[in-house]
Parts: structure tokens; sequence; C-alpha cells
């Protein structure tokens, strides 16, 4: 081993423990012991003077920012005395700036804000874009957010029901194909880093995504950013990222729970059934029609949130089981959830979370044949999976001054799984250590961030062996506004990545982003960003066979993957006139975006004809380009809103000249959600066209996804109930070698808030 | 433009009124099998007494397994449980034969070419004739060959000895 890595290791490991042990004592060793001053206030809707929830708050050219609780208050402590112009932001209300609000010693300075609702529900911050709160007008990359009312109206067993409705987005065994970015690669390795409040939930092992132990009834929005993410995020973010935001503790005690219920419906050809638990709509066998004995699912959800003293907690414990639609279809598992904010002494606010999640489910690896597609080989019935998952998350916040801001984060994530197959008894212990020190400085017109960021992989496995990897980064970015109307982003990033007694490699990646506003609703932007994605251990490493599929290491893969990406959009905000009543009227927000990715050394699956097997290898060179067109619009004062997406993707393997292998050339989601009294009618539509090169099976036949999902959600305050059909044209496709996609089923959804 | 909401609206109901069809049917291909292929070469004099002869696929190796009763049972249970496939027929009397064996997916520990003779009680004549050996000249256990999902492996080459087609078999 060179003597350099060993260094490397060493200081690594000092770094981690240095940074897990002291992290709380940096921030407090910059905190000034200062006379305190409180800016407090209200927000309310201008029209109805209901408190609104949740509303961002704002100390312009500081780094001080809070939210709005359950009644609508919000107080920020210890701001430096002085003048200040304070802005209110809410998804669907005009923003409101109140300036010269003086902050004096030992006074309580009170603002009000009354926020004009606005006919588009359109988000204005995000958190996820620059690891630091930023105007999503002023950001150079395509940003969606799914707001919690979007996320409460649709019944999911798990969040990627909600995040494949993005336009741009599909989702195939659990991998996110952003923009093309990703095909099919048995879930290891993910171009999209997925987040948790901030915190990376990438496995450590597989580098892929686990959807089960991510938290559904705490989230409070989902930010997702399209775009190389690399410069501030390293690794995983080469096509973009996903930040999952959980709610905070509410104010008051408060209790919620969630109970569903839901069946599978027959499948479209009588010779698919596979056992009596169909349901069956013959009128000479109507006896026979029983949903509660029919393949079906169903989860409760519990949680409690409230503040003890000033210590404020939200706990959650769930139960989901289901019998699945095919053989081996079936899982339960349950999750308990908790978060706790904290304040502690010089105005240091921690949030310490954690989650625990148990799955065992069945496993289908693929059908028996076309004409019994939910039916798995005889001998692989009863094969399963147990799976437990452990994630911890700590962030420490410290303000020093109205300039400069300390953040500091830690994380495990811990995975164990074994399978339960006639064929193979591999199991996995992975654990994922990460440590972060983030700083925000605003100075002028600049808003600074920059920190380092030390990871720690172990996988000890089967099909792995006892495996280590070491991650060090250090980050820098700036957003300078040269006015109003330009705005500018540069970073870059130093990635070191370490396989022991592999390899080392290590990365720079430069990001430079533009912001220009012609007038006030619309923007132009440009960025280019170089990206990259570390293989993870699996795809070195892996080496079993599972049912014919055997996969074998490749310590040649010691390069990681690389992409330079380059977005030009356009983003215009429109209010027609077209109805005498100017709420009436509707209003447009659209988004455009041109893109192109040239990757060198893509990490993917392929056939080693020598060895008969699959084997993660580089490709030499692929790129990726097309375009995105987002409309929405409301009409009526609400009653109706409506969002079109359509995304074209053209990505070729400059080596052979063909598309990449399991990519959608087209892909396009619409939405429509009718306001009626206490009635809600939503239709959600995805479409893709026809995977057109695969890797195994090119001559199975494949068809296009057509998916139409429906609900109808009636709010009795405090109690909704929601009815929904999913799979509405019980439509029969595959995303992925041989496994039937979901068919129609309908779900029933009780939610309580007391 | 002041119709624009109706055509939204209409927009919608044709998009989703525009497509026909379940996707997936039954009647659909999913002919792209998997298994393997090879030449076999027969060496010495077919017999006359042979009724047919065909390549079989097994998961399992019978090692160690010599008694008849033992290997007998082993076979029929290998067959019950879906892991020994035999291919069709393979025309008598000819010097060479390119085979293709459909299979599942899987790891197949005994690729073997069975005989079978023209008399009344043929099951209890079967033998073994020869068997697929990476290396002809090590003959100590058969070769496992391993099938991929949608691939066709090539080259499982079988040389036979029909001039041994009358000694004990340790199997059949």
């Amino acid at each position: 081993m060179k003597k350099s890595n060993i260094y490397i290791k060493r200081a690594v490991f000092k770094t981690l423990l240095i940074l897990f042990l002291i992290n709380g004592t940096v921030l407090q060793i910059h905190a000034q012991h200062k006379s305190r001053t409180i800016l407090t206030g209200n927000v309310s809707d201008a029209k109805t003077g209901e408190p609104l929830i949740g509303v961002n708050i704002l100390i312009k050219g500081t780094v001080y920012g809070t939210s709005t609780d359950e009644n609508g208050k919000f107080k920020i402590d210890y701001l430096p005395a002085g003048t200040y112009d304070v802005e209110a932001t809410m998804i669907g209300y005009k923003s409101q700036l109140k300036k010269g609000i003086r902050i004096r010693i030992g006074m309580v300075s009170r603002i009000e804000f009354k926020l004009q609702p606005t006919v588009l529900q359109l988000p204005a911050l995000t958190i996820t874009a620059s690891k630091s709160r930023r105007l999503i007008k002023d950001t150079p990359a395509t940003i969606d957010v799914i707001s919690t009312k979007a996320i409460q109206s649709r019944s999911a067993m798990s969040l990627e029901e909600i995040i494949q409705n993005t336009a741009g987005i599909g989702i195939n065994k659990g991998q996110i194909d952003l923009r093309g970015s990703t095909g099919f690669n048995w879930a290891a390795g993910s171009r999209v880093l997925l987040m948790v409040d901030g915190h990376p939930h990438i496995s450590a092992e597989t580098g892929g995504i686990n959807w089960d132990s991510l938290p559904l009834e705490e989230v409070e929005r989902i930010e997702i950013v399209k775009g190389a993410g690399s410069a501030i995020y390293g690794s995983n973010a080469m096509a973009g990222m996903i930040n999952i935001i959980t709610r905070d503790p509410s104010k008051n005690p408060e209790t919620r729970i969630k109970l569903m219920w839901g069946f599978y419906d027959e499948p479209s050809y009588p010779q698919w059934r596979w056992t009596d638990r169909f349901l069956t709509y013959r009128l000479r066998e109507l006896h026979k029609f029983d949903p509660i004995s029919a393949l079906s699912f169903g989860g409760i959800d519990l949680s409690h949130s409230r503040y003890i003293g000033s210590v404020g907690f939200l706990v959650t414990a769930g139960l989901k089981k289901s019998t699945g639609y095919t053989q081996n279809g079936q899982y339960i598992r349950w999750n308990i959830t908790g978060k706790a904010k904290i304040p502690l002494p010089q105005s240091i606010k921690w949030t310490l979370s954690g989650k625990l999640t148990r799955n065992d489910r069945g496993d289908f690896l693929q059908w028996l044949s076309q004409s019994q597609p939910m039916k798995v080989p005889e001998e692989a019935i009863g094969d399963w999976v147990r799976s437990d998952k452990m994630n911890i998350h700590s962030t420490f916040k410290k303000a020093v001054n109205k300039n400069l801001a300390f953040t500091a984060k830690q994380n495990w994530y811990r995975i164990y799984w074994k399978n339960h197959f006639h064929d193979n008894k591999d199991y996995t212990i992975a654990d994922r250590l990460g440590t972060e020190l983030q700083a925000d400085y605003f100075l002028g017109s600049n808003s600074l961030t920059f920190g380092t960021e030390i990871t720690y992989h172990r996988a000890e496995s089967m099909m792995y062996g006892n495996r280590h990897i070491y991650d060090f980064a250090i980050y820098v970015e700036d957003e300078v506004r040269f006015s109003p109307k330009w705005i500018m982003t540069l970073g870059t990033r130093y990635d070191h990545h370490t396989i022991k007694n592999i390899s080392t490699d290590h990365q720079i990646s430069p990001r430079i982003g533009l912001v220009f506003h012609p007038q006030e609703k619309s923007s132009i932007r440009l960025s280019a960003g170089h990206g990259f994605r570390a293989p993870s251990i699996a795809e070195v490493f892996a080496n079993t066979t599972v049912s014919g599929f055997r996969v074998i290491p490749n310590l040649k893969l010691n390069k990681a993957e690389r992409a330079w990406s380059f977005e030009l959009g356009f983003r215009q905000s429109l209010a027609l006139r077209v109805l005498p009543s100017k709420n009436f009227n509707p209003a447009l927000m659209l988004d455009m975006a041109l893109f192109y990715s040239r990757y060198r050394d893509m990490i993917d699956v392929d056939i080693n004809l020598e060895e008969m097997a699959f084997q993660f290898k580089n490709l030499n060179k692929a790129r990726n380009m097309g375009f995105e067109i987002r409309l929405t619009a409301a009409f009526f004062n609400r009653l109706l809103s409506t969002n079109i997406g359509y995304t074209y993707i053209d990505p070729i393997n400059l080596e052979t000249g063909k598309m990449l292998n399991y990519r959608s050339r087209h892909r396009f989601v619409s939405g429509a959600v009718l306001n009626i009294w206490r009635l809600t009618i939503g239709l959600d539509y995805r479409y893709a066209s026809r995977i057109e090169e695969v890797v195994i099976y090119p001559s199975d036949e494949r068809v296009p996804m057509h998916v139409v999902d429906g609900r109808i959600i009636l709010d009795l305050q405090p109690v909704t109930i929601s009815i929904e059909a999913k799979n509405l044209r019980n439509y029969n496709y595959t995303l992925r070698p041989r496994y039937l996609e979901p068919i129609r089923h309908f779900i029933i959804t009780i939610r309580g808030k007391f | 433009m002041k119709k624009l909401p109706s055509y939204i609206i209409l927009f919608f109901i044709t998009l989703l009124a525009c497509y026909r069809g379940n996707g997936l049917s039954p009647n659909g291909s999913d002919t792209n099998i998997s298994g393997i292929e090879g030449i076999i070469t027969f060496t010495g004099e077919w017999p006359d007494s042979t009724l047919e002869v065909r390549v079989a696929a097994l998961k399992k190796y019978p090692a160690g397994i010599t008694d008849p009763d033992s290997l007998l049972l082993f076979v029929l249970n290998a067959y019950t449980r879906g892991e020994l496939v035999f291919s069709d027929t393979i025309p008598r009397f000819i010097k060479t034969y390119d085979y293709t064996l459909n299979l599942q997916p899987g790891k197949y520990e005994w690729i073997v070419v069975v005989w079978f003779p023209d008399i009344d009680d043929y099951l209890l004549g079967v033998k073994e004739l020869g068997a697929y050996y990476i290396d002809p000249e090590d003959t100590e256990s058969p070769t496992p060959v391993n099938v991929m999902p949608g691939v066709i492996t090539k080259g499982i080459d079988i040389t036979t000895d029909l001039e041994n087609v009358y000694r004990d078999s340790p199997f059949f």
C-alpha cells in the first residue's frame, strides 16, 4: 500500500473522530455572548385572516431565518441590534417584504404579515440547490417542489409512488431515472443523491436507495433539483438531488393517525390468475365478490408531537402489510421514527432524528412466462428477504453573528439484509458514517457556502467480502448578486475517494451558473457543472448467483464515472386577463430547459461473455441530451389546477451508437385537481415510451407505459377520507426484465389530526 | 384565448382517451430463451439397438452416488422438481450434431448425452454416452454450466463414445 494512502486514511479517521466529538464544541467556541434581542410576529392570510403555518421568515442579507408554527407565529432570538429588512414567503402566497425593522437590545420587536394568496401555488425557496436557503427564481437549476398537500393527497405505501409523478422522473426497482440519467442496474448505484433533511440516504454497499426506510408521514415537502450537483454534494449528485424535508415538532400537542386499506383488482386475463383470492365481477358468480379476502394491503401510522419544556418531540410508529399481487409479492414492514429539536446553550439549535425499519418481503426476480406473469418459477416459490435498517441524523446549527452561521451534521445509516432463497443465502451488514461541517457567510451581495465532509463506508458480506471505502471532501460556493437582475453562482468541490487495498481516486467538480431576470416574472438560467459518481462496493465486489443471474466482481472498476452537464432554461409566470373578475383569471407558469451531459467512464452493467456472468464496467463514452417543458396552470380562483410535463431524451452510448439501456425516449406526466366544496378530485397520467435497448431478453415484448391514477378526497376537518384508484385502466407493462408492474388497485385512506 | 381552460381540459380528456389496449397480453412473446448449444461428436459405431439419443441437463451432479437404486431415485426426484431437462431426439447414425437445449436460467452441474436402447424396458437400459468437460482430457467430474437469462451459452461441445454404450454407467 502506498504510504500516502496510509496517511490519508489516518487523517480521515482522525478528522472523523474529531468532528464527531467536537462539532458542538466548534460551534460553541464561535458563540458570542450577547444581550438578548427578540424579533417576533405572526403571519396570516390577508383574505381569511387565518394563521399561516410554515411561512418562511427571512432576515435579508443575514444568515437568520425561521418559519411560522401551527399558530402562524414566529420568533427569532439573539439577532444583533440593528435595522433589517424582513421577508415572509410561502407557497401559494405573494411574498411580503417589511423594510427598516429596528432591533434593539432588551426589546421585543413585533411584525405582522398579511399575505395575499396567489392563483398559482409555486414554491419560493429551496434549501437543496446550494445547501443553504436560496430563492428558487435565482437558482440556475430546474427545481420541482412537492408540497405537503400534494404528498398527503396521495395514498402511497412509499415515497417513490409520489415522486414518480414529477416531470422527467422515472423510478425502476427503486432507482431514480432523472432525465435519462439511469436505466436499470439491479438497484446498484444512484446518479441522483437522495437526502433526508440534507443527510445523504444512500446505502453503503449498493450505493442505491432503500425506499422502505424513508419517512412518509413526517414529510413536509420534497425538493427535486435537476442537473449536476457534485460541485457541492460530491458523488451520486451527478444528475441531481432529491431532498426529503421532514416536519418539525408542533408547538401544541398533536396526534395524527392514518389508516389505509386497499385491494388488488382482477388481472386483465383469466389465465393470469394464480390464486382464488383475485376479485371476480362475473354476474353469475357475484357471491364470490369478496374484496375483504382479496389480495390486499394496508397500514397504520400513528404519530404524536409535542414540546416538553423547550424540547420538541415527534414520534411516529407505522406498520404496513401486503399480500402483493404476484406470487412472492407479500411484505410486512414496520418502522419507528423519532425527531427531537433541542435548544442548547448560546442559541445552538440541535436536531436529532432516527428511524428503525424492518421489512420482510417476498422476492420476485422474474416471472415464469408472459402467459403466467404473476407466477415465479416453482423452485423460487417462498423465496424471501429480511432487511433491517437504522439511521440516525444529527444537525447542530449556530448563527454566530448576522453574517456567519455554522452547521454541523453527523449521520449513521446501517443496513442488514439476508436472502432466504432456494439457491442463495447471502447476507450483508453495511454502515455509512458521515460528518460534515458547513459555514454560511453573507457579505453584501455575496452568499458564500463552504465546508468539509468525511464519509466512511463499510460492508461485511458473503457476496462482497469485508470492504471499506473512505471519502474526504472540501467545497465552496458563492452566489453573487451583481444586481437584482443578474445573479451568478460559482463553486467547486474536491473529493478524495479510497477503496481500501484497491484504488484511490480524486475529483475536482466545478460549477458555474448564471440567472438573468429580464422582467419581474421571468428568468433565464444557464449552468455548466462537472459531476461524478464513485463506484459502490456492490459494483466493484459483487460475487453471487441468484436463479441463474450470476454477478462477478470487477476489481478494474476503479474509475469514477464523470460527466460535464449543461443547462439552458427559461421560466415565465403569466397572469391572463380573460375574465372580468381578477381572482377567476387563469395563471400560468412555463418552464423550459435544454440539457446536455457528456459522460466518461460511465458505469453500467454488462454481460461478460467469457465468464457468462453480469459485471459492472466502465463504458468509454456516452452522452445524453434533450429538453423538458413544464406548464403549471390554475383557473377559477384555484378551483382547477393542472400541470403538464414533457421530457425528451436522447442518451447514446458513443462507442456503439446505440441508445443507453433501459431508457424511455419520451416521458409525459400530467395532473388535474378540481376543488369543489370539501371535495378534491384528482387525476394523474404518466406516460413513458417503450424502452428501446435492454441487456437481457431483447426479444421480449415491451410496451409503453400508460398509467392513470384517480382520487377523491373528502375533507371533514379534522378527518380526511380519500378513495384512490391506481392504474385505473389496468394497463399491463414492464419496466425491468420480466416483472409486471402493479395492476389496478384501490385504496381507502382515513387521516385524522387531533 | 378566452376558451383556454376548456382547451386544457379537452387536452387532458383527449390524452386519456387516445391510447388503446391493455399493454402486455398472454399472447405476447417472451421467446428470448436461455439455454445452451454446441456440437456433439459421435465416435465409434452406432449400435443397431439404438432407440434414441438426447441431451440432458441436470442441476445437480450425483457425486458419490453409485448405487443404481439411489441413482434412479436421484434422477426421478430431479425430473419431478424440474431439475432435469431433456432435449428433443437427436437423429441417429450420424457423426456430428449441432444441438440447442432451452433451459431456465441457473447453474447446471451435468450436461450429458443419454442413449436409450430399443428394448421393452428401455428405461432400465439407459446409458450415458458422454458429458461436457471444459478440458476433454480431464474427465474427473463434469464441468458445470451457468445459463444466463436470455442468453444461449455457446460452445458446450460433447464428445461421445458409442463403443462404450454397453459398459455399466455410473448414471441411469
